[in-house]
C-alpha cells in the first residue's frame, strides 16, 4: 500500500508541472475526483506486473446446448490467463496467475461501456469483441403446408 | 343350492381373471426397429409384379405428380397383400424409390399403423375383435380356442405358415359379436380377400380353420344360420313393410 | 409471426421443448401453452400466429397448471438418470421442471424403456430419455439434408430411430447433440468426462477449414474437453460441422513440446531453445537468399505469416508461401480470392454455379447455408466435377473445363439459368489453385459471370471457396512466392506448421526447420523442431473465406515449452542478427496494419472493392484435365484432425466421397 502511493507520488510529479502539485490547489474539484485512465490500478493493490495487462471485453454467448437466454446480454472481461498446470501432488489445477479466476466468475457487467470504464480506470489495454446477436426470422405453422410448386413436367 | 351356484360363479370369476396371464395384452405387434433376418434384409431384392405395377400406375394417378408422397399407404397395402400379408424392408424401399421419398418416411408411417404387419404372418390371417362389445360377447373365449387349436401365442405363425392370430379393433359387427376376420393372403394381391366371420362360437371358429385349411371358403358374414346378416333370428320383427315417407310440411298451407 | 415470437420481442421468454427458432414448427411438446384471451383452451404459442389485439397471458393459473401437466406429463417416462446423464446441469428439463414443475410426481406405474439405437461413433444415444420433441428429426431432414432419423410408431411407444441400423453420415450430425433438450443424444467422445460447471467457456474461432465458425472451446484446466459453437448469424449461425466440434482430442496427442536437432545419427535430440535457434540462425546464414523458402502452413494466424514473411525478406529472400495458395497466387485483387458474396449473402442467390469444390467436404457451414437458399427459395443448383452426394437437388453439368467453357460460349443449357437468374452466384473451389491452367480458368468463369450479370454494385456473385485457415490472411499479408519451384532449388527450408508440402521435392542435402504443434508430417524431413502453440492456446488473427477477420482467444496454456509461433520468429531474427522491430502483440499488429489494415477489424467482414475487371487478360490454354477433389477425406485434413482418434474412428465407419 505503502509502495503505491509512493508510486501514485512519482507519477504524479512526472505528470503535474513541477511547480503545480496536486497539494497546492487545495480548492480544485478535480483533483479529488477525476481519475485519469490507469489511476486506480496504481492505488488498488494490484502487483506492477497486472496493472499493463490485455484484456478482452466480450459478451457471452448463450450456452449452445440450452434454449434458456437468462444469462444472455451480460459484459465479462476476459482476461487471457492461460497459465494453468496441473498440480503433481493431487492433480488439481494451479496456476500463477492472481487473475485466473477474476473475469469469470467475479465480474459481470451490465454494459459494454460499464466494461470498458472498468478496465481503462485500471489501465488495462483492452480490446472489445462484437456481440452477436440473433435474427429474428417470423416463422409461422402453415410454412408446413404450403404448397410446394407445380409439378415437375420433365417426365 | 345357493351355494354351489355362487362356487360355480366364483370358480367362473377366477377363470376369467386366469385367462389374463395366458393371453398378454400385448398392444402392438411388433418392434419399432428393424432386426436383420435372412428372409427380411435391405440386400433382399423385391419388386412388384407386372400385374401390381399397373396397379400401381393407377393408385398414383389418383394424386398430384409431385406430391405422390401421399399414395405411401394404399402401395403399403398392395406391397403387403403381394408378399403374403407382410412387408419386408426391401419392400418398404421399394416404395420409397417409387414415391420418391427417404425410406425413413416409409418407415414412419408402416410402423405408425398397426395393420402394416412387419413381420411374417400366415396366410390366413385371423383376427379376433376384442373390443367392448364383442369382449361382452365372449370374444376371449374364441381367441383361447383359436390359439388352443392352432397351439400358437399370439402373433405367432404356425408351422405350416398358415395361420396366425392376431387381436384387432373393433370393426363394426358389434350386432354380430363376437367376430372374427380372415385376411386371406394365399393368392398374392390378385385373391387378396379381407372377410369377417360374424357370431361365431369356439366351435364354429374351429370349424372355419379347418375349412380354410382343407383350402374351402367358409361362407362369410354371419354364421348364425338363424340371422340374415344383422337382422334378428327368426327374421325381422320391425321393418315389415315398405317404410313411410318423410314428413312434409303442407305445402298448400299459405 | 408467432405468439411464441412475439413474446419473445417483448422480453417474455416461454418455456418449450419441441421449438427451436431454425427448425419448422412442431408444436408437439406444449410446454409452450399461453393463456389467451377469450379462447376456451389455452393456446400453443409456438404455432398459433400473433393477431393484432390478442392479449396474451404467460403466468396465470391457467398457464402454470397447463405447464405443470405437461411436465408431469413429461417426467412420467422419463428415467432417474440425471446423475448419470450428461446433460446434466445444462438440461432443459431439468431446469424448467424447477421452474415451471409441480413439486411433487403422482405417477406410480412402471416406466417404459427404449432400445438404443447405433448412431455412429460421435451421438451416443440413450432413448429412454427421449421426450419425443422430434428436434432431431427436423433437423436432419431440413437442416442436415439426410433424411436418416425418423419417429417410429405411435403413442407412448414412440421411438426416434433410424428403423434399419444405419449411421449417422451427415457432417452436421454433431449439432443433434446441441439441439436435444434432454440426454438423449449426447456427444460420445466427452461422455461422462466433465460436467458443465466445472468447464471454463473460452469464445474462439475454429481453424479446421476456412469457414471460421464461432466456437467456445470448454476447458477444464489445462485440457480442452469439449467444443461448443456460438452464435454467429453472418457466419456459422448455430452449428458447426463435426471435425470442427471433435477433433479437440488430437490436441493432445502428437504434440511437439521441445526443441529437437537431428543428430548425426538421424535421430532427434531435445535441445534448449538457445542452442536450437543458435543453429538455425547459423545455417540461415551459410545460405544464398534465393536458396531460402518459407511456407506457412494451413493453421497459421496472420501475425505468425507477418513475422515469417518480415524475416525472411530481411534475410533476403522472397519466397515465402502459404498452403494451398497454389504455385502462382494471384494477391494483387483481394476480390479474386475470398467469397466476394459472404456467407450470409448466399441466402439471396437463386442460381449456384459450383466450380470444382465440393462444399459438402470443404466447407461444411457454407454448404448448409446453400442448402437453406434451396429449401428456401428453390434455388438451382449447377456443379461442374467430379460426381459427389450434395445433400440438395444439384444438376451434375460436366467433370472438366470443358463444360464451363461450354456454358461461357452459351452452348450449354445451363447457361440461360444462370442468365436468367437474378442473383447469380459462381463459387470456384480453391483446389483450382493447384492447377496449372488457374488463369485459363479463371478468366473463362469471368466470362460465365459478365454474361450472368453477376457482378454488380449491388450483388457480386464471382467467389472463391478458400480450403484452409490461413490462406486468405496469407494473400492478405502478401505471401507469394517469387518462383512456383523454389522448393526443388533450395538449402534452407523453413515450414512453419506446414504438412502437406511434397517432401520429396526437397533436395537431400536441405536443411529443414519444422515448427509446429504436432508431430505430422513435415518432421519427418526435419532437421531441426521448434514447438509452438496450437490455435487453442495462443491469440491469433485469422481471416475467413468471406475476408472476415477474427481472433481466436487463448484457452489453455501451451505444452511443454513451445511458444507462440511469432515470439519463435522474433527469437530467431533476433539471434540471427536480422532484429524484427515488433516484440509484442500490438506491435505485430501494427505492423500488420501497413500491410492490411483489414486484419485489424476483427468481426467485421471487409468486402473487396474491385472486381476482376482490373486484372489484365489471360493468354492461357486451358487444358482438358477434369476438376478432381481438393479434399479426399472429411474428416482428416490437417496436423490436428490427423492426430486425433475420433477423426480417425469417423472416417473410417463414416467415410464419405
Amino acid at each position: 500500500m505503502a509502495s503505491s502511493l509512493l508510486r501514485l507520488a512519482r507519477r504524479s510529479r512526472q505528470a503535474y508541472p513541477s511547480f503545480l502539485t496536486p497539494l497546492s490547489r487545495p480548492f480544485a474539484s478535480d483533483a479529488l475526483v477525476e481519475t485519469k485512465p490507469g489511476e486506480i490500478g496504481m492505488v488498488s493493490g494490484i502487483p506492477e506486473e497486472h496493472l499493463r495487462r490485455r484484456v478482452l471485453i466480450y459478451s457471452p454467448a448463450r450456452t449452445a446446448s440450452q434454449q434458456g437466454s437468462g444469462k444472455v446480454g451480460k459484459w465479462k472481461i476476459n482476461f487471457v490467463s492461460t497459465q494453468k498446470w496441473e498440480n503433481p501432488l493431487m492433480g488439481w489445477t494451479s496456476t500463477g496467475d492472481p487473475y485466473a479466476h477474476v473475469g469469470d466468475s467475479a465480474l459481470c457487467f451490465d454494459s459494454e461501456e460499464a466494461a470498458i470504464e472498468f478496465a481503462q480506470r485500471h489501465g488495462w489495454d483492452y480490446r472489445v469483441k462484437k456481440r452477436h446477436t440473433p435474427l429474428l426470422k417470423p416463422k409461422a405453422y402453415a410454412d408446413n403446408f404450403r404448397w410446394k410448386g407445380p409439378p415437375d413436367t420433365k417426365n | 343350492m345357493l351355494g354351489r351356484l355362487a362356487a360355480q360363479r366364483f370358480r367362473e370369476i377366477r377363470q376369467v381373471f386366469r385367462q389374463i396371464p395366458q393371453a398378454p395384452r400385448v398392444f402392438s405387434t411388433a418392434l419399432n426397429y428393424h432386426l436383420d433376418t435372412p428372409d427380411n434384409n435391405p440386400d433382399l431384392p423385391w419388386g412388384f409384379t407386372e400385374a401390381n405395377k399397373a396397379k400401381v400406375k393407377e393408385i398414383l394417378s389418383h394424386y398430384p405428380s409431385n406430391y405422390k408422397q401421399s399414395g405411401v399407404i394404399p402401395l403399403l397395402d398392395l406391397a403387403q397383400q403381394q408378399h403374403g400379408g407382410w412387408l419386408t424392408v426391401s419392400a418398404m424401399n421399394e416404395v420409397a424409390r417409387i414415391i420418391e421419398v427417404a425410406p425413413i418416411r416409409v418407415y414412419e408411417v408402416a410402423t405408425f399403423y398397426s395393420m402394416f404387419n412387419r413381420t411374417k404372418v400366415g396366410k390366413y390371417h385371423l383376427l379376433v375383435c376384442g373390443t367392448t362389445p364383442c369382449m361382452l360377447r365372449g370374444s376371449r373365449d374364441i381367441e383361447d380356442a383359436l390359439l388352443k387349436h392352432l397351439g400358437v401365442k399370439r402373433n405367432e405363425v404356425t408351422k405350416d405358415g398358415l395361420f396366425s392370430v392376431g387381436e384387432m379393433e373393433c370393426m363394426g359387427c358389434c350386432v354380430n359379436a363376437p367376430m372374427i376376420t380372415v385376411a386371406d393372403y394365399s393368392n398374392g394381391s390378385e385373391g387378396y380377400a379381407y372377410n369377417y366371420y360374424e357370431d361365431v362360437t369356439p366351435k364354429r371358429v374351429v370349424e372355419i380353420v379347418e375349412a380354410l385349411r382343407r383350402g374351402e371358403k367358409p361362407p362369410r358374414g354371419t354364421q348364425n344360420p338363424k340371422r340374415i346378416n344383422s337382422g334378428p333370428e327368426g327374421g325381422n320383427t320391425t321393418l315389415l313393410g315398405e317404410p313411410k315417407a318423410p314428413p312434409c310440411r303442407d305445402l298448400d298451407a299459405c | 409471426m408467432t405468439v411464441l415470437q412475439a413474446c419473445e420481442i417483448a422480453g417474455v421468454d416461454i418455456p418449450r421443448f419441441c421449438y427451436h427458432s431454425r427448425l419448422s414448427i412442431a408444436g408437439n411438446c406444449r410446454m409452450c401453452l399461453v393463456e389467451v384471451e377469450k379462447s376456451p383452451k389455452p393456446v400453443a404459442s409456438c404455432a398459433m400466429p400473433a393477431l393484432p389485439g390478442m392479449k396474451i397471458k404467460t403466468d396465470t393459473p391457467l398457464a402454470k397448471k397447463a405447464r405443470e401437466g405437461v411436465m408431469e406429463f413429461l417426467l412420467m417416462n422419463h428415467p432417474l438418470d440425471c446423475p448419470i446423464c450428461d446433460q446434466g446441469g445444462e438440461c432443459d428439463l431439468q431446469d424448467q421442471s424447477m421452474a415451471f414443475g409441480s413439486d411433487r410426481g403422482r405417477f406410480t406405474e412402471t416406466k417404459r424403456s427404449v432400445v438404443d439405437k447405433n448412431l455412429g461413433p460421435l451421438v451416443k444415444t440413450v432413448m429412454t430419455r427421449c421426450i419425443q420433441c422430434t428436434r432431431c428429426v427436423r433437423f436432419a431432414t431440413e437442416i442436415a439434408g439426410v433424411q436418416d432419423l425418423g419417429m417410429l410408431g405411435r403413442g407412448s411407444g414412440e421411438e426416434i430411430g433410424t428403423y434399419v441400423e444405419r449411421l449417422m453420415t451427415s457432417e452436421l450430425s454433431g449439432n443433434v447433440i446441441d439441439i436435444c433438450p434432454v440426454g438423449a443424444l449426447t456427444s460420445k467422445p466427452f461422455a461422462f468426462k466433465a460436467r458443465n460447471w466445472e468447464l471454463k467457456g473460452t469464445e474462439s474461432i475454429d481453424v479446421t477449414d476456412a469457414v471460421g465458425s464461432n466456437i467456445r472451446i470448454d476447458s477444464r484446466g489445462p485440457e480442452v474437453m469439449r467444443i461448443l459453437p456460438r452464435l454467429n448469424e453472418d457466419i456459422n449461425e448455430e452449428w458447426i460441422s463435426d471435425k470442427t466440434r471433435f477433433f479437440y482430442d488430437g490436441l493432445k496427442r502428437q504434440r511437439l513440446n521441445d526443441p529437437m536437432i537431428r543428430g548425426p545419427d538421424g535421430r532427434f535430440k531435445a535441445v534448449s531453445w538457445r542452442d536450437a535457434l543458435a543453429v538455425v540462425a547459423e545455417v540461415i546464414h551459410q545460405v544464398k537468399p534465393s536458396e531460402i523458402v518459407g511456407v506457412a502452413g494451413k493453421l497459421s494466424d496472420a501475425e505468425s505469416m507477418m513475422a515469417l514473411k518480415d524475416f525472411l525478406n530481411k534475410m533476403g529472400s522472397n519466397n515465402v508461401w502459404c498452403e494451398g495458395n497454389g504455385p502462382s497466387p494471384n494477391a494483387d485483387i483481394r476480390s479474386g480470392y475470398i467469397m466476394n458474396t459472404s456467407i450470409s449473402g448466399l441466402e439471396k442467390a437463386d442460381v449456384f454455379l459450383l466450380v470444382g469444390t465440393q462444399p459438402r467436404v470443404e466447407a461444411a457451414m457454407v454448404n448448409a447455408r446453400i442448402r437453406k437458399t434451396v429449401r428456401a427459395a428453390q434455388a438451382k443448383v449447377g456443379y461442374v466435377g467430379p460426381a459427389t452426394d450434395l445433400n440438395y437437388d444439384h444438376e451434375h453439368l460436366g467433370t472438366g473445363p470443358q463444360t464451363l467453357k461450354e456454358i461461357a460460349d452459351g452452348r450449354h443449357p445451363f447457361s440461360s439459368t444462370l442468365i436468367n437468374a437474378k442473383n447469380p452466384c459462381i463459387i470456384v473451389g480453391a483446389g483450382v489453385f493447384e492447377r496449372n491452367d488457374k488463369d485459363a480458368i479463371f478468366s473463362v468463369v469471368e466470362t460465365i459471370a459478365e454474361s450472368a450479370k453477376a457482378v454488380r454494385p449491388d450483388w457480386n456473385g464471382l467467389n472463391v471457396l478458400l480450403l484452409n485457415a490461413a490462406q486468405a490472411a496469407a494473400l492478405d499479408l502478401g505471401l507469394v512466392p517469387e518462383s512456383g519451384n523454389s522448393i526443388e532449388s533450395s538449402k534452407f527450408i523453413y515450414l512453419m506448421g506446414a504438412d502437406d508440402v511434397n517432401l520429396e521435392k526437397i533436395p537431400e542435402d536441405a536443411f529443414v526447420v519444422y515448427q509446429g504443434h504436432h508431430g505430422d508430417r513435415g518432421v519427418y524431413r526435419a532437421n531441426i523442431i521448434l514447438p509452438s502453440s496450437a490455435f487453442s492456446e495462443k491469440e491469433g488473427t485469422y481471416v475467413n473465406t468471406e475476408g472476415c477477420a477474427q481472433t481466436t482467444v487463448p484457452a489453455v496454456p501451451t505444452v511443454g515449452d513451445a511458444r507462440d509461433d511469432w515470439k519463435i520468429i522474433r527469437a530467431l531474427s533476433e539471434v540471427a542478427g536480422a532484429c524484427l522491430p515488433y516484440d509484442s502483440l500490438t506491435a505485430i499488429r501494427s505492423r500488420m496494419r501497413t500491410v492490411a489494415p483489414n486484419l485489424l477489424n476483427t468481426d467485421e467482414r471487409q468486402p473487396a472493392i474491385f472486381s476482376y475487371s482490373l486484372k489484365p487478360e489471360s493468354r492461357q490454354e486451358m487444358s482438358t484435365v477434369p476438376f478432381g477433389t481438393a479434399v479426399e477425406n472429411f474428416y482428416m485434413t490437417d496436423s490436428i484432425t490427423r492426430a486425433s482418434k475420433v477423426m480417425a474412428q469417423c472416417s473410417a465407419s463414416l467415410s464419405k466421397k
